[in-house]
């Protein structure tokens, strides 16, 4: 099957110019503002029952929640690596806790009485199970 | 911001009006309605040669445009200029409008119309209507409209080369009229 051929205008014939514009001079009607306005109005019918675009707004609103939320997580998940360890705690990684533990912990900014009542606390325990 | 569409294309002005939301659609068709009033009357006078008439046809012939759209139509898929689709949707709307105002039966051909045109018609027009319909149609489609080979193929549902022939014996008409030689001979 043969191909079609290009569709060319350069070998149209053509007609001198002043002839084209006596050719464009035929009159015609005016279209008065009066069926604009009646074209305009069953465009507007017609398309009323069109569903209206969601305001930019909503989508912005979205935005900016999920911001707050990822924010707000951050803000949790940095805060609880900050918050110190357990003070009751096997510091030391003996598989005890005891005294070794009080003064593993006391280079790590807790204060004096805490780490009295660590001690305290230790020393009762001892007492308890002797 | 609004989107302008006076400088959009009428293929994104068609898909407006197909999947647009109510106000989108409703500025894309009066963009589009704007741009080819002018079109769709002047072909309708160029037809029949009635003001009235060309004035019904605009507004049956944006009234059919505007019913391709949803809800009441499936859509409308536009490949090429908006004219390629409006001129036989006018030329159909004119004739059948004209029929309806005159003797001529309902099956009647275009060549049965007689040749429109105003009492102001200066000496190319009134050769322009000497010849058939069927030239003068691919005259001022070419010559008037300023349409391509293609899109008067596509508007005229034919083979270029159709038009192409057409073209040539309505230039060579006028070329042997008496009254145009003087444009000729220039």
């Amino acid at each position: 099957m043969g191909m079609e051929p290009p569709i060319n205008n350069d070998d149209l014939p053509e007609l001198p110019d002043e002839l084209i514009e006596a050719l464009k001079e035929e009159s015609a009607p005016l279209i008065t503002s009066r069926v604009d306005r009646e074209l305009e109005a069953l465009a507007r019918r017609a398309f009323k029952s069109r569903k209206a675009e969601k305001p930019v707004r909503k989508h912005r609103v979205t935005r900016w929640a999920a911001i707050a939320a990822s924010v707000i997580a951050a803000v949790v998940v940095i805060g609880d690596m900050r918050k110190p360890r357990a003070l009751y705690a096997d510091h030391d990684n003996s598989g005890q806790i005891d005294i070794a533990d009080v003064l593993a912990v006391a280079r790590e900014g807790y204060d004096e009485a805490q780490l009295d009542a660590f001690a305290m606390q230790i020393v009762s325990l001892s007492e308890d199970s002797s | 911001m609004a989107a302008n569409f006076d400088t959009q294309s009428d293929i994104e002005l068609v898909d407006i009006c197909n999947t647009g939301d109510a106000k989108s659609a409703e500025a894309a068709f009066s963009a589009l309605y704007n741009r080819h009033k002018n079109f769709v009357v002047r072909v309708a006078v160029g037809i029949v040669g009635d003001n009235a008439v060309a004035l019904d046809t605009l507004q049956e012939t944006f009234t059919w445009l505007l019913k391709q759209f949803p809800p009441e139509g499936d859509g409308l898929t536009l490949t090429a200029k908006l004219t390629t689709l409006l001129y036989p949707v006018t030329k159909n709307f004119a004739i059948s409008e004209w029929r309806r105002g005159s003797a001529l039966a309902a099956d009647a051909d275009p060549d049965e119309l007689e040749a429109p045109g105003t009492d102001t018609a200066n000496d190319v027009q009134r050769v322009l209507r000497e010849l058939s319909f069927q030239h003068r149609e691919v005259a001022m489609l070419r010559f008037v409209h300023g349409m391509s080979l293609a899109e008067i193929a596509e508007a005229l549902e034919v083979p270029p080369g159709t038009v192409k022939s057409r073209l040539h014996s309505a230039v060579t008409q006028l070329r042997n009229s008496p009254k145009l030689k003087a444009f000729f001979e220039r």
